[in-house]
């Protein structure tokens, strides 16, 4: 083969992707102008996100479980006007998963759910009673309506994997549709235990449960499937744990810490926090080249035993400093805070990990189908009817 | 009709239904991966089966399965980081679909004199004998729900022809029979969930399949007459359906396909020429027959106990079955062989000396040494008389001296007795 043929061949099929994303943007780019018009004369705008902007879970709960399938939607509706108003009634917030609806053909979760967890879960149900589909609840803590608990898996209905399956959010008031729109519901599996816990002959789980017996004296192999927070205290599954041992995330952090060094990842969270193929970290930060540590800080501050886990986390104030800007309300996260006359801080800004301007195309879904273009919605028109005459104030509801 | 005859009619029936049923037990194929986890979605005989597996950058790729060789992995296009083999057509073409987990846009493709060709944005699930895809493709919406990239099931045929809706904004292609007609699901005004429906060649709108009682439901797969997939019965549990279509695509009967267990969840995947479906039931691989549902980790000659199957995907006219399972813990792409009547016998590499649920490795190997030395076996916590070799449940007996020779035969074992 000749150069040119070669070049023919590598560059043919390059040319017509090529020419297939550009028909696709120009495509998306039109519909979404188009879009732009009607949407100013909507009554109602729906912003929804993800709480956490990744959920990780198992794939097989036969042995232990670290995660069960568990995943959150929340939304807010807003009724547009000259002074928007924040919904908290008078319409029904539905949401579905259309690529991803079912979820026990794609885990053994809910044949172990009982040994695990004490308690029986009916199939395609989630640890709280919401199922893959329907109705959100009204929560006047979030003011928007929550899904909590979905359990979702990174699996298409098809059989491929999606870490990143969109939910469908439909805002209806008596029997009609008055606002709807899209949110990335991540959920992802790949966290890979396995790089280290790599035994012949032994699954993965087995090779974590020996370790903890023979390190710390239980006797695991022999009482499966365990379930970690039984006795380490996990805040995001809110279990106690037991007295005198320490939270699963300092456990986990800490004991990992110094054995780090034996994998070679560029992004050594990514050996658990999926992953190398997920890139859970997503958003603006991940664009401009701003890694976990640089937030979170490293596995050792992770670990430090006063930090509560999920509790103590990285605050936008720590880096964002803006003559007249506030951010995080006190006491509270990024993800549980308002601004704005009572608008949250991810309807605008989007998830955590997935905020701002993101990497990812699904993520961006929202904020350019409301406003022409990716990152912060920050666009008045949204849900004003005109333009406020008074300055633009980025100031917390206290 | 006296005795004689309905004794003689009675045997003849059961000869003919056992032309599908003494194929009672398969032989358990592991069909590898190129560098961690493995599916197999879909299987033309023993020699060609798909699907996908992660390479060592921990991407998805595509492909190639067969019984006696290892995994190979296929051409997809350069631009996307994953990509899966879904379906083989009439001519042994390979169908797929590449794709990047953040975006919106796939690309289908398939392998034609070793190169992929892209044949367009979509998810290229299923194919038929002549060629004809079922997808869905994600389109960006003009009409309610403007602006948003919505999936819809579509039809390829050299061109993609979008399908409709049952009224709601979204829809999922996922089988496709040889007439071109596509099953899958589609969401509702509601949009709180999805409906099993058909669109048959003459109109892109779907027929509501119905369901056993319960508001949800997917069909995944259609050959002939026949649609098999998944709906929630009137009490919300998740059970294998069976739809019987006339020709016009009207539906003459929804049948409920069991489960494995009383209150177990059970979903169809595919269905073969003879009318025999798998799927999974409570998440372990499952064949639907007869009106039977019957776990098909219960029908393995030799079962290893490092494996579990768990979802069975598709199934040949010959009883081939491929799928996903966990080898010890971790996915992995399987392929069932039917066993003949007599049964298969227990497979060399089946053998767990050790009984440490790894098949074959080298630490069986000093457990087979330190026999013959008669001190302790290795690990040091076991005995020699703990040597199961043949996974018969009966320790260190004549037939485990029997399966033990027989691993040097480099031939298939054969059971104890036979």
């Amino acid at each position: 083969m000749n150069n040119k043929t070669l070049l023919c061949r590598r560059v043919w099929p390059a040319l017509w992707l090529l020419a297939v994303a550009g028909a696709a943007a120009f495509a998306m780019l039109s519909a979404h102008r188009a879009h732009r018009v009607a949407a100013v004369a909507d009554e109602y705008v729906v912003l929804a996100a993800n709480e956490l902007g990744m959920h990780c879970m198992q794939n097989d709960f036969s042995q232990m479980m670290i995660l069960p399938p568990f995943n959150s939607l929340q939304a807010q509706v807003i009724r547009r006007g000259i002074e928007p108003d924040v919904m908290n009634g008078g319409v029904s917030v539905s949401f579905v998963l259309p690529t991803n609806t079912h979820s026990s053909d794609k885990t053994n979760f809910w044949s172990y759910a009982q040994s695990l967890l004490g308690v029986p879960v009916a199939t395609d149900v989630g640890v709280t009673g919401t199922p893959m589909s329907g109705l959100m609840t009204y929560d006047a803590a979030t003011a928007g309506w929550l899904a909590t608990g979905i359990p979702v898996t990174p699996i298409d209905d098809d059989g491929k994997e999606n870490p990143y399956p969109l939910a469908l959010v439909q805002v209806t008031q008596t029997g009609q549709v008055v606002a709807r729109t899209q949110a990335v519901v991540p959920v992802s599996w790949e966290m890979s235990c396995n790089l280290c816990h790599n035994t012949p002959g032994e699954s993965t789980a087995t090779s974590i449960l020996k370790s903890h017996d023979r390190l710390h004296g239980t006797n695991l192999i022999m009482n499966q499937p365990v379930m970690c927070a039984s006795c380490h205290s996990d805040n995001a599954l809110g279990a106690p744990g037991q007295p005198g041992i320490s939270s699963l995330s300092r456990a986990m952090h800490g004991a990992h810490a110094t054995r780090m060094g034996e994998i070679s990842l560029d992004n050594s969270c990514y050996a658990c926090h999926p992953g190398v193929r997920t890139n859970c970290q997503r958003d603006v930060h991940a664009g401009l080249g701003i890694s976990c540590v640089e937030c979170h800080g490293g596995m050792s501050t992770v670990a430090n035993p006063t930090r509560n886990p999920w509790v103590d986390m990285p605050r936008c104030g720590d880096c964002h400093q803006r003559a007249g800007f506030e951010f995080e309300q006190a006491g509270k996260l990024y993800r549980t805070s308002f601004g704005h006359g009572g608008v949250s801080c991810m309807s605008c800004h989007g998830s955590p990990h997935a905020s701002g301007a993101a990497v990812t195309e699904k993520d961006n879904a929202q904020a350019v189908r409301v406003q022409d273009h990716v990152g912060v919605i920050n666009t008045c028109s949204v849900c004003h009817t005109t333009q406020p005459s008074e300055a633009f104030f980025h100031r917390r509801n206290e | 009709m006296n005795n004689l005859t309905s004794t003689v009619f009675g045997l003849v029936i059961s000869l003919a239904s056992g032309s599908v049923l003494a194929q009672s037990t398969y032989r358990l194929i592991d069909l590898g991966s190129l560098y961690g986890e493995s599916r197999a979605f879909a299987v033309r005989d023993e020699a060609m089966a798909i699907g996908s597996s992660t390479a060592a950058s921990a991407d998805f790729r595509a492909v190639f399965f067969s019984a006696t060789a290892a995994p190979v992995e296929l051409p997809s296009p350069a631009t996307e980081r994953q990509a899966v083999g879904f379906a083989i057509d009439g001519a042994g073409r390979i169908i797929g679909c590449s794709y990047d987990l953040s975006k919106f846009t796939p690309v289908a493709f398939r392998i034609e004199q070793g190169s992929a060709v892209p044949l367009g944005p979509f998810v290229a699930r299923a194919v038929n004998a002549s060629g004809v895809i079922a997808g869905t493709a994600n389109v960006i919406s003009t009409g309610p729900g403007a602006g948003m990239t919505l999936p819809r099931a579509c039809r390829f045929d050299g061109t993609v022809t979008m399908l409709g809706t049952l009224g709601g904004l979204a829809s999922q292609g996922l089988g496709i029979d040889d007439s071109g007609r596509v099953v899958g699901s589609s969401t509702t005004q509601s949009e709180r969930g999805e409906r099993p429906c058909v669109w048959t060649t003459t109109s892109t709108t779907p027929l509501d399949l119905g369901t056993l009682g319960g508001l949800w439901g997917q069909a995944t797969a259609i050959n002939g007459n026949r649609v098999v997939g998944t709906t929630m019965t009137s009490a919300g549990r998740m059970h294998a359906t069976l739809w019987t279509l006339n020709a016009s695509g009207g539906v003459i009967s929804v049948t409920d396909l069991g489960t494995t267990s009383q209150n177990g969840s059970s979903f169809a995947k595919s269905i073969n020429g003879l009318g025999v479906a798998v799927g999974t039931s409570d998440f372990r691989a499952t064949r639907f027959v007869g009106g039977t549902a019957t776990d098909l980790n219960n029908l393995i000659d030799g079962l290893q106990a490092a494996w579990r199957l768990e979802v069975a995907w598709a199934i040949t006219d010959s009883g081939v079955i491929v799928g996903s399972g966990s080898r010890l813990g971790f996915p992995r792409a399987f392929m069932l062989v039917p066993c003949p009547v007599s049964g298969c016998g227990v497979i060399c590499d089946g053998i767990d000396f050790n009984n440490d649920t790894s098949v074959f490795d080298s630490q069986d190997i000093d457990a087979l040494l330190s026999v013959f030395s008669e001190g302790p076996c290795i690990p040091a916590t076991a005995t020699c008389n703990d040597i199961d070799f043949n996974n018969d449940g009966s320790l260190f007996d004549p037939c485990d001296i029997d399966a033990f020779l027989l691993v040097f035969s480099e031939g298939p074992c054969t059971p104890c007795g036979q």
